[in-house]
């Protein structure tokens, strides 16, 4: 159990860390394009980027400059962040001495119900409207199997529960 | 349940206080409140004869079947 804490505690860090940085590039995002910011650069055949602040270097490659491109660019970053923050969250789940508690039923719920809901839907819209040609199959596939396993951990969650507190009625 | 904990009545008998025998027990005493309002879903081996060595009685003495 020890390595599994040491491996988890690792894991939260890295993906807490990962989460604020997609939150601030969506963030980041929407500040260049409100505020017109010179970061932000007008390419040829309307595409744009956005650079690393206070640099040219591109750090973001936009295939169109429309108001529904940038949206569905912000709205896929800030999802992968709630992603992030969730899976975050999982690992912080098994840091503690009681692994089983009520709290880490709730986010492995939170996040196989993004898994197979949320992301599927996105993708699926993203699919029919969008101009990217991301591989929305595979990427569906990806999240409905990470839900399920999260699925399936959330249930071996509630049985270590109720175990637990049966056992901790046996004085 | 069928199963009454009279633990009570055998600290009442012999004069001693809850806290004491969790105390001596090495359980908490919110756990020995859970043995003897019958909430608990089982009794150790261990705890049982820890029990009946400092109460100096039977574990029958402890344990005793009801017909609801």
């Amino acid at each position: 159990m020890k390595l599994v804490r040491h491996i988890s505690t690792v894991a939260f860090y890295l993906t807490r860390l990962i989460a604020a940085g997609y939150f601030l590039t969506a963030l980041y995002i929407i500040l260049c394009v409100a505020f017109n910011l010179p970061t932000l650069q007008h390419l040829p055949d309307n595409r744009f980027a956005i650079c690393y602040p206070f640099t040219s270097e591109h750090f973001l490659l936009g295939a169109e400059y429309t108001a529904g491109y940038i949206a569905e660019m912000v709205l896929l970053i800030f999802l992968y962040g709630v992603f992030f923050a969730l899976l975050s969250n999982v690992f912080k789940s098994f840091r503690p001495q009681k692994i089983f508690t009520i709290q880490g039923i709730r986010h492995l719920q939170w996040f196989y119900l993004i898994n197979l809901l949320l992301f599927p839907l996105v993708f699926l819209i993203l699919g029919i409207y969008s101009i990217e040609d991301y591989p929305y199959v595979a990427m569906i596939t990806a999240h409905c199997i990470m839900g399920i396993f999260a699925l399936f951990i959330a249930a071996i969650f509630e049985q270590g529960v109720n175990l637990q507190n049966d056992q901790d009625l046996i004085i | 349940m069928p199963i009454v904990v009279n633990v009570d009545v055998m600290l009442a008998k012999r004069k001693m206080q809850s806290k004491e025998l969790a105390d001596r027990l090495g359980i908490t005493p919110a756990n020995l409140s859970i043995l003897k309002t019958g909430k608990a879903k089982g009794v150790r081996f261990d705890t049982l004869e820890a029990i009946c060595k400092i109460l100096n009685c039977q574990p029958g003495d402890i344990l005793e079947y009801v017909e609801e």
